[in-house]
């Protein structure tokens, strides 16, 4: 008997903004517990919120790729409960009027259906230590966006690309540093698997999804562990589980008790405000490219491949170093060979995550190679360029090094004289003697020689010999 | 005493303990000398113990609050300070602002000067007592129901509430957010306005305050042609013959002034959903607002094997049962099951309150009661809430209070109503209006 899987995504995006959602704190979570609090932030008698025009701001670009209908009255609500991550005793979000609804992302031509965008704040973080709980306040009421899906999308891979290629956007948009490993994107996953096509099942919510693979892997397990239940006949309850990274499986947290009443109010603290629609449209018009943009334009402007051109969007900050440099050198393809070899490879060995170079410097060496320097020299200018030292020094030992015109003419004759054959076969139309040629010159000189030039003064040469 | 007035701190002092010996106004003195040498240095003011006072005790009547001490000054007395008025004192209230008799405070009963086996009003008891015995020239209060224009009748001071938004709320304990103004006592409307023309102002730090500019005031102003409304609704409620032919001798005062005077009756039918109306909005947003009060950052803590445990041990301990009643009726009105026949119907109500209040200013300027029905009532004797000045709450209006007459030597004030922003225009025809009260007290 067929199963019919229905999978539905509650993400929550971290926004990058400077302060917080509702206090001056500045909102940043790697910083020394209890460092970025503002008084409204331990719930101190007397505060109110002020919303932070930024993060509305992030929620519209937001709404606008998502495609979702905008309500141009901001509006938030209290949702009330009492646990110790929450000062306040309730949480500021927007329950009754999201920012946007009805919207929807397209991932390999499935189009995913998004129900909601809305702002909302985040609690504070708990941190347990053998019998000891310690709170950290830097998150509480950190900005968030929460997306959410309806529960139509039926694979894991399409779930799992959604995730990836959403975060993605996200991070181009600007607007969160995007990395599901350090928390700025959380997701749970709800899915129901029902013999039944026209019922959606019972919905088991996995929480403790770090990573787009462990999302894979819980979903393929759950819907694994569902199926067997239900080829059994034994029905699946409501239930919330977790995703347990040791035995790659999902384990029980709670059965679905009677639902939690968060005896929601308008936040009367906040007066309704009214989102101006040029302000909208500016915020549209200034959004930054997207990726799906970029690769286009990597395309038609830079001549790379498409293939190449999503490779080098992969990477956020790569792509931004690139643009960077190309404004000091025309040769985009020799750029990114450098970007996506020696100088990524270098990020991931020291973990390092942002480029802060000079992008002129880089821009002026690969201008120089094939003709002053040699690609190996410049390759051993990477390094020191990467680690911000001067290279000034190093490229002009490398230019005076190169050999001049007369001892690279000799070290030619030499070794035309040492292979006649080789030159032989070229007579004979074997093309691919010269290469053989070219690379004992190489040898013979210690890589001191432009491959470039040795090459053509090789053909000059052999022709006039013929 | 008049704003301004100069007076030594040892007078003063004297006063204070003379006043706190017989009412039990005040909950705790401000030691902090403000060096900023301003108009405003010789003014001493009280502020009532909800308002933040950097680095002095702040209970707000509670014992949930309990050893809390502020961490910064709330806007109203930042401006203060900064035009370098000395804030003297923190004054008693009714446990968190939930009360109009002054008698449910954990610092104990504030009681009437004017008699001590009276009530002193409330919530905002301390400060009206304190502006009643020349203590202090000011004292800001807040009002959520009648906070503040209940105790400025029953102890003959002028009580102000403006209009909703017009004075920051920020540093001032949340009661009930949507209906909570800051305002204050003086001795005489005079001073009224120099105060609100101090305190007013929009207020980054609060954004339900607004950004409306402060109108200009001409206190030589006649009330000629002046369109005034007798509230019929409220003077039904006033039993006593004689406070009944006083308030009607004053209006036939301004009427020969020049004054339009008319009677007006607001819907019965609506009047008495007032209360209700309010009571389920004001106890909503309390127990969610109250909620920060857990003894777990501050204020009061007491210990439990999980957190849980010990919120609910400081909270038995922290409320009073008026109080916990309150924050039990504000939450079942908000759960779900509950929330569409009470918490939203009253929303809706209070819409329909406020549209219906709003009609009689489209045809008149102000409307005029008594504030109270009758002077304050023995501590034994029931207190009757004067429900018609929670419009002024519901409404966002401005209001205020005047000290009127006394009967057997104690106070009750008059009450004034105006139309949304229209504290100015207020503040001009009370001052007319305290000059004939004044004028005929002296020929009397």
């Amino acid at each position: 008997m067929n199963h019919y899987v229905h999978i539905g995504l509650e993400m929550h995006c971290e926004l990058s903004t400077q302060s917080k959602m509702f206090s001056h704190a500045p909102a940043k979570t790697i910083k020394e517990p209890n460092s970025c609090v503002d008084l409204l932030d331990f719930g101190f008698p007397g505060t109110l919120p002020t919303v932070n025009k930024k993060a509305v701001e992030y929620g519209l670009l937001i709404c606008d790729l998502l495609h979702c209908e905008i309500d141009k009255n901001l509006r938030f609500d209290r949702k009330n409960y009492t646990y110790a991550d929450l000062p306040k005793g309730y949480q500021i979000t927007q329950q009754n009027h999201p920012l946007g609804k009805n919207g929807h992302y397209l991932v390999h031509g499935n189009k995913i259906h998004i129900q909601k965008v809305h702002l909302e704040e985040d609690t504070a973080k708990m941190i347990h230590k053998q019998d000891q709980t310690y709170i950290d306040f830097n998150r509480c009421g950190y900005p968030l966006v929460e997306i959410v899906t309806d529960a139509s999308i039926n694979r894991p891979d399409i779930a799992c690309e959604y995730v990836r290629s959403l975060v993605l956007d996200l991070i181009y948009l600007q607007v969160t540093e995007g990395k599901m490993e350090n928390g700025n994107i959380r997701c749970d996953v709800n899915v129901s698997v029902t013999k039944n096509p026209d019922s959606l099942g019972s919905k088991v919510e996995i929480k403790n999804i770090n990573s787009i693979s462990n999302m894979k892997r819980a979903l393929d397990h759950e819907i694994k562990r569902q199926s067997e239940l239900l080829d059994q006949g034994i029905e699946i309850s409501e239930q919330t589980r977790r995703y347990d990274e040791t035995s790659k499986t999902t384990v029980l947290l709670r059965k679905k008790e009677t639902a939690r009443d968060y005896r929601y109010l308008p936040e009367p603290n906040i007066p309704v405000i009214h989102l101006d629609e040029s302000w909208i449209r500016s915020i549209r018009e200034n959004r930054p490219m997207l990726p799906d943009e970029l690769i286009l334009m990597l395309n038609d402007q830079y001549g790379l491949s498409f293939q190449q051109a999503e490779q080098l969007v992969s990477q956020k900050e790569l792509t931004d170093f690139f643009l960077k440099v190309i404004k000091y050198t025309d040769r985009y393809l020799d750029v990114f060979s450098f970007l996506m070899g020696d100088i990524r490879s270098w990020m991931k060995e020291n973990h390092r995550e942002i480029l802060d170079q000079d992008p002129k410097v880089l821009g002026d060496l690969i201008c120089k190679m094939d003709s002053k320097l040699s690609r190996q020299d410049v390759r051993t200018c990477i390094i020191p360029y990467l680690e911000h030292r001067s290279i000034d020094a190093l490229i002009e030992k490398l230019e005076s090094a190169k050999m001049d015109d007369l001892s690279l003419n000799l070290l030619i004759d030499q070794v035309l004289k040492e292979n006649q054959k080789s030159v032989a076969d070229y007579k004979n139309g074997r093309d691919r003697a010269l290469g053989y040629l070219v690379g004992q010159v190489m040898k013979c000189s210690k890589g001191r020689s432009d491959p470039k030039i040795v090459h053509d003064i090789l053909l000059k040469r052999l022709e006039e010999a013929v | 005493m008049r704003l301004f007035e100069k007076r030594d701190i040892q007078t003063i002092m004297e006063q204070c303990h003379k006043t706190q010996s017989r009412t039990n106004a005040i909950v705790s003195f401000v030691h902090e000398k403000n060096n900023i040498k301003k108009d405003w240095s010789d003014v001493y003011v009280a502020v009532k113990d909800n308002i933040s006072v950097k680095g002095t005790p702040c209970m707000a009547g509670s014992k949930i609050l309990n050893g809390y001490i502020p961490l910064y000054d709330a806007t109203v007395v930042k401006k203060l300070k900064e035009k370098g008025a000395q804030i003297l004192c923190k004054t008693n209230m009714d446990e968190l602002g939930m009360g109009a008799t002054g008698q449910n405070s954990c610092c104990g009963p504030t009681f009437n000067p004017y008699d001590v086996q009276r009530i002193s009003g409330g919530s905002s008891s301390g400060s009206a007592v304190l502006v009643a015995t020349d203590c202090v020239p000011l004292a800001l209060a807040t009002d959520t129901g009648d906070s503040i224009r209940v105790p400025a009748s029953y102890n003959g001071v002028v009580g102000f509430k403006p209009t909703y938004g017009r004075i920051s709320r920020y540093g001032v304990i949340s009661y009930a957010s949507s209906m909570d103004t800051v305002g204050f006592m003086t001795t005489c409307i005079e001073d009224a306005w120099r105060a609100f023309e101090l305190l007013q102002g929009y207020d980054p730090n609060d954004m339900t305050s607004i950004d409306h500019s402060l109108g200009s005031i001409n206190f030589s102003q006649s009330i000629q042609g002046k369109k005034i409304g007798i509230l019929k609704n409220a003077l039904d409620q006033v039993t006593d013959p004689e406070l009944k032919k006083k308030f009607y001798d004053l209006m036939n005062d301004l009427r020969r002034q020049g004054a339009i005077i008319q009677e007006v009756r607001y819907p019965q039918e609506l009047m008495d959903l007032v209360l209700p109306v309010y009571q389920v909005i004001s106890n909503s947003e309390a127990c969610s607002n109250f909620a920060h009060l857990d003894g777990i950052r501050f204020g009061l803590q007491k210990s439990g094997l999980n957190y849980k445990e010990a919120i609910t041990q400081s909270r038995t301990e922290g409320f009073s049962f008026p109080v916990k009643r309150r924050l039990l009726l504000g939450a079942y009105s908000l759960y779900e099951e509950n929330q569409h026949r009470i918490y939203q119907k009253a929303q809706k109500i209070r819409r329909l309150l406020v549209d219906e209040f709003q009609k009689l200013f489209d045809d008149l300027e102000f409307l005029a009661c008594l504030t109270t029905t009758d002077i304050a009532p023995k501590i034994e004797e029931e207190f009757i809430d004067p429900s018609y000045l929670k419009l002024a709450n519901l409404s966002g209006f401005p209001a205020l209070s005047l000290p009127f007459g006394s009967k057997i030597g104690c106070p009750y004030g008059l009450h004034l109503f105006a139309g949304a922003f229209q504290d100015e225009k207020m503040i001009e025809i009370a001052y007319q209006i305290e000059k004939i009260i004044d004028d005929k007290e002296n020929l009397s």
